[in-house]
């Protein structure tokens, strides 16, 4: 058969996808589990995370989870309720835009969302280095147990941040990330959001 | 070893009498900023130089010396260093030296350390007065208490006094304060030929009627008219938009040139982050200068071209007419 | 010198990707605030080469050339796809961490050019040694401009502190506009560097001299 005639054309660049896309489904299907296994880790420990309990390795987390947290039935994205040192709390996954994708967080508050007990990244498209950094420790621990003032906190942006990390927990205000005064603004609403759906979740909603 | 430049002597007279006022506003801290402005900036250029045999311009004088005006008064020196070194490199020798730099490098190298140390720089105000006494030190504190420049005041939406504006007594950058020392300035180097007029009214006329257009568009955020006395623009429209490297030649690209600079610092101030833009505006009239007198020439040729074609219609038609003429004669 | 070490000199020196042949310069300036990221981004990136020119070196007697090009997509985003599935299941945070840069290997521009210049022509084995070099030639200049980067622009090396408490961080090398400055540094120094060898080996009649020195000056009027 002649290299440039189309059957041959045809029949190779099909042989060839068949090929190559078979050995992918095939290296997909055989670390599905253990991607479903690192997800599901994920989002535990964030949980936890965010409501403050530590946890030393993967089954300790799984038991602490299952012990302390309890999911709300039925509400989409998942919330939960727990009670650590004695008070409760409950946790929201929620996801907002920032600058080039959706972020999404789990926040953990006081049910009359007045004190943030903390706040984890999910997932985050943000720009490495930049707005990515919003996941570093220094910017999240900010909001660690920060009061709320009238229902809302405020990401400083610009000249007025300092961009070290804003240690007082009264104020409400937390230090933007410098050079990424964008995905810190749309942080700022999340944030926002998120609260408004932890009281929502506190009086009865999904 | 210094390439003499007469018109770059006479900026330099120019900003004299604001140098010397600034040392009176914020004390002997601006010596010390100005010393390190010019030796870094004549070093770099010397080192560059010598490797390619040349002279060093007297336009580095110039450029350190506008560059250190710029600053905020307490400004730590290590920056001052890092600034000008930014901008005689990398805005300036890269292209080959003197007059072959697209971007003011003075403008450049303020916008380097902007943008890299905003928080550092954006707390070095201090109050101005005696000789930096106000502020505490005669040499200014270093971790002064941060003053609130006018700009800052007037975004905040708070009144300030138009007096202190036009003497220069309020904090700001340390050049850029006075109004009557920079409008005297102004006049100098315009009497001098030292300065393109067009480019200066051009800047002031963009900035006035941008800001006007949205104080009348009732933007929540526009800054009153005499916000254009505050900061830098004055400053910038007289020093910086001025520059023969990287101002457009030709006479009606000069006039869009100025204008499109001034728009842009109202809009920058407007609707940014930032609470000045008029170094971003400059920098963005210096990428646009080339085309704009390219495109000035294009229309002057096809202007010309088409007078010209228009002259030799006219000599056509008469031609056609005298040679009408014999040839109905001959007809006849 | 050996054919194996031609490539090896002229992939990382004499025609290296970055600073001669001006390919892969978005990822330079996307990933390298951070040495971390930079060093697994091009590692990814010089794998990818590598096995890609490989697999296309030994397919390269059976690819029609109509559909070369589809061919050659096809099997660097196989690559790409692999890594990104490897990632996922034994190295979540970092999967994480690179989010769609892992992704964004296929548009380096390096690979295809591999895979058109070198592997259509030459034995596997070389393709693939090619390909690795030019991701390694990738590698460096990358790992450069990000340790001058992350040092400046945060004070830590690999998420390190190195300076000392008081450095105050260059906010303009987190940002991409610094390594334009950067990469353009680089290329100034590596090509002045082989220009100034060049002479020993041809050199310059000073005519020739002459109009080199006074093209600048045409360029900057124009």
């Amino acid at each position: 058969m002649k290299k440039d005639s189309i059957l041959y054309v045809v029949a190779f660049t099909f042989a060839v996808c068949a090929i190559f896309v078979l050995v992918l489904a095939l290296a997909n299907e055989s670390t599905k589990d253990l991607v479903e296994a690192n997800r599901e880790f994920a989002s535990q420990s964030a949980v936890l995370d965010a409501l403050g309990i530590a946890w030393a390795d993967r089954s300790q987390a799984a038991t602490l989870y299952k012990e302390q947290v309890s999911p709300v039935e039925g509400s989409v994205p998942p919330a939960y309720r727990a009670t650590v040192d004695g008070s409760g709390f409950i946790a929201v996954e929620h996801t907002g835009a920032g600058l080039w994708g959706a972020i999404t967080v789990i926040l953990a508050a006081d049910p009359e969302a007045t004190l943030i007990r903390g706040i984890q990244i999910v997932a985050q498209n943000e720009t490495p280095g930049l707005g990515g950094r919003i996941e570093e420790a220094w910017f999240l621990g900010q909001f660690k147990g920060e009061k709320v003032p009238g229902q809302k906190i405020r990401v400083a942006v610009g000249a007025e941040s300092k961009g070290s990390g804003d240690t007082d927990t009264e104020n409400g205000l937390a230090d933007g990330v410098p050079g990424a005064s964008r995905t810190s603004q749309a942080f700022e609403s999340i944030v926002n959001d998120a609260l408004v759906r932890v009281k929502a979740i506190a009086g009865g909603g999904k | 070893m210094f390439q003499k430049q007469a018109v770059m002597r006479r900026v330099l007279y120019a900003l004299t009498p604001i140098a010397a006022f600034a040392v009176w506003l914020y004390g002997l801290r601006v010596l010390a900023v100005l010393a390190v402005s010019l030796a870094v900036g004549v070093l770099v250029e010397y080192l560059f130089e010598k490797k390619k045999g040349g002279k060093v311009s007297e336009a580095v004088l110039v450029t350190a010396t506008l560059f250190a005006l710029s600053m905020p008064p307490g400004a730590p020196l290590w920056i001052v260093a890092i600034g000008i070194a930014f901008a005689v490199f990398m805005a300036k020798e890269v292209y080959g030296g003197f007059g072959r730099n697209i971007f003011n490098p003075a403008i450049a190298g303020r916008l380097f350390v902007y943008i890299s140390f905003a928080g550092v720089l954006g707390n070095s105000f201090y109050e101005p007065g005696n000789f930096g006494a106000a502020a505490g030190s005669l040499f200014g504190k270093v971790d002064a208490v941060t003053a609130v420049t006018p700009l800052a005041a007037l975004r905040a939406g708070t009144q300030v006094p138009l007096l202190g504006l036009l003497t220069g007594i309020r904090p700001g950058s340390i050049g850029e304060s006075s109004v009557i020392l920079i409008v005297a300035a102004a006049i100098y180097l315009l009497v001098t030929k030292t300065a393109q007029w067009r480019l200066m009214m051009s800047t002031v006329i963009g900035g006035a009627v941008a800001a006007g257009i949205l104080m009348l568009a009732g933007i929540p955020a526009a800054l009153p008219l005499e916000a254009l006395l505050a900061g830098s623009f004055l400053f910038v429209a007289v020093f910086m938009s001025t520059d023969p490297v990287s101002a457009p030649k030709k006479q009606p690209a000069q006039l869009v040139y100025g204008l499109l600079i001034g728009v842009v610092v109202v809009v920058i101030r407007t609707f940014s982050l930032f609470p000045e833009g008029t170094s971003f505006a400059i920098l963005i009239g210096n990428t646009f200068a080339s085309l704009f007198d390219r495109q000035a020439t294009a229309s002057a040729k096809r202007k010309a071209g088409s007078a010209m074609a228009a002259a030799a219609k006219v000599a056509a038609a008469k031609a056609d007419v005298s040679k009408a003429a014999p040839s109905k004669e001959a007809a006849q | 010198m050996s054919k194996t070490m031609a490539i090896l000199k002229d992939n990382l020196w004499t025609n290296n990707p970055i600073f001669i042949q001006i390919l892969g310069i978005c990822s330079t300036l996307a990933v390298t605030n951070n040495l971390r990221n930079t060093a697994i981004m091009t590692l990814g990136v010089a794998l990818t080469t590598a096995f890609s020119s490989l697999t296309l070196s030994a397919m390269k007697d059976l690819i029609p050339r109509k559909v070369r090009m589809i061919i050659q997509v096809l099997v660097i985003s196989f690559y790409v796809i692999i890594i990104d599935i490897l990632l996922r299941a034994y190295l979540p945070e970092v999967s994480k961490q690179l989010g769609p840069y892992v992704g964004l290997i296929i548009t380096n521009c390096i690979i295809m050019g591999r895979a058109e210049a070198f592997a259509q022509a030459s034995k596997p084995l070389l393709s693939w040694w090619d390909g690795l070099t030019s991701g390694l030639g990738y590698m460096a200049v990358l790992m450069g401009i990000a340790v001058v980067r992350e040092l400046l622009g945060f004070g830590t090396l690999f998420g390190i502190k190195i300076m000392p408490e008081a450095f105050v961080p260059w906010t303009i090398m987190i940002m991409a506009p610094s390594a334009f400055f950067l990469v353009a540094m680089v290329m100034w120094w590596a090509k002045s560097m082989q220009a100034g060898r060049k002479p020993e080996a041809k050199p310059a009649t000073p005519g020739q001299q002459a109009t080199a020195a006074a093209a600048p000056t045409t360029t900057a009027k124009a």
